[in-house]
């Protein structure tokens, strides 16, 4: 049998990054605290759709986090 | 999946304070009260009034722009003027623009682009070029907040605006005063006011209609709304800038004690009334040179432009022969024309 391995990949906009995290299930405030970022700096999209802190991530799936700046 | 706290609808928000959960359209509605309800609060508008909005295409001006429109249509004499300050940053400024252009022009908004490099003479990257071939001691974010001033002041009244509106955001508002507690600069402070209204000649009313819309709130509606799309843009000088450090810290503040900002605001607001009448932050003159509102005899944006290179000569005889009957303006000019004098890194 062959073992499929399964992770959260996570797009950061700010910093262009890919991370995979190796998990089977988070919360979106867990996700972002894992990965050093705020809460109160972050917007997260599950298939272009916002999500809240509350909400579970799956393994097997994709979010993207983007960071809310101050234009100037 | 979180369920909206007033509907059945997937949650796209949940405040950290109330804990209350809201769907699109629950947040577009509960932004839109709480907006409103800061400008009823400070009388921001009156039933007539022309007003032009500083936008810079991205999330938080656009977000302003978008619920004036909006409301303009329930307040019939409401004019609306956005106007975008065009520093000149290379490959950062054009991108924004063109969320602005496109938002105006699909809706039949006037708008106005102004540029540094026609108003001030130079664009910002050059600008700071120049500053730093002189060997004048300012970062570029003080140069692009004084010019930028300046030119939003005067577009605003070539255009005949009664009202300023900005989109200074509950968490610009606190970092900004968290940055003046520690540079110990009160009569900063005493000016972070939702409103400004003053006396002197040519002053035009400025309102902070976000002012107790946190910035993740902010950029949220634009999201929702499609104004911009969920991409970074993000200013290349911002890495000069003490603000970056402390909005960070300002953050992971918040989230560990929510209501930690909005705490702050409170703080801000008990302590304007207190310095009121103690340090002076008000516009008391006419610049000398441009007849801008200023709290000294030449404006900063002047004196910047003077110590650039970028005031006319006989602009400058002019304040140099008025300076030989004024201490204090002599004392001014000799600070900004010393280019030893350290910079505040505030
Ligand atoms: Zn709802
Ligand atoms: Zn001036």
């Amino acid at each position: 049998m062959v073992m499929r391995v399964v992770v959260i990949r996570v797009k950061i906009l700010e910093t262009n990054q890919q991370v995979e995290l190796d998990v089977k299930s988070t919360t979106v405030r867990e996700l972002l605290l894992r990965l050093g970022l705020t809460l109160s700096e972050h917007i997260v999209f599950k298939n272009g759709e916002v999500i809240t802190e509350d909400d579970i991530v799956e393994d097997n799936s994709e979010v993207v986090v983007f960071t809310v700046k101050s234009g100037g | 999946m979180t369920n909206c706290s007033f509907c059945e609808k997937p949650a796209v928000y949940v405040n950290p304070i109330s804990r209350l959960a809201y769907c699109k359209r629950h947040f577009i509605e509960y932004f839109e009260r709480k907006v409103r309800r800061t400008m009823r609060k400070y009388n921001m508008l009156s039933e007539d009034e022309h007003i032009v909005v500083a936008t810079s295409g991205g999330k938080d001006s656009l977000s302003l722009l978008h619920i004036l429109v909006k409301l303009s249509r329930k307040n019939p004499k409401w004019r609306i003027t956005a106007v975008l300050i065009d520093e000149g940053i290379k490959g950062y400024r054009e991108r924004t623009v063109e969320n602005l252009v496109k938002y105006a022009e699909i809706r039949g908004i006037p708008y106005v682009v102004a540029g540094f490099k026609e108003y001030i003479g130079m664009t910002l990257d050059d600008i700071i070029e120049e500053g730093r071939r002189r060997g004048l001691p300012y970062m570029p974010c003080s140069y692009c907040g004084v010019f930028r001033r300046h030119v939003l002041n005067q577009v605003a009244r070539e255009v005949r605006a009664t009202v300023i509106a900005t989109a200074h955001n509950m968490d610009d508002i606190v970092q900004t005063y968290l940055m003046n507690i520690i540079s110990n600069s009160w009569e900063r402070v005493s000016a972070l006011t939702p409103v400004r209204s003053e006396e002197s000649g040519g002053f035009i009313k400025r309102i902070k209609p976000f002012y107790e819309v946190p910035e993740k709130e902010s950029a949220l509606y634009a999201i929702l709304n499609n104004l911009v799309k969920p991409e970074f843009i993000q200013c290349p000088y911002v890495k000069y800038n003490v603000r970056f450090t402390v909005r960070r810290m300002l953050n992971e503040l918040e989230d560990k004690y929510p209501g930690a900002k909005y705490g702050l605001l409170r703080s801000l607001q008990a302590i304007v009334p207190v310095l009121k009448g103690r340090v002076d932050s008000r516009s008391r003159y006419n610049c000398l040179v441009c007849d801008e509102p200023s709290s000294q005899k030449v404006c900063r944006a002047c004196l910047y432009k003077m110590q650039l290179g970028l005031l006319e000569a006989e602009k400058i005889g002019f304040i140099l022969d008025k300076a030989k009957s004024d201490k204090a303006l002599a004392s001014l000019l000799k600070y900004y024309s010393s280019n030893s004098n350290s910079e505040k890194v505030l």
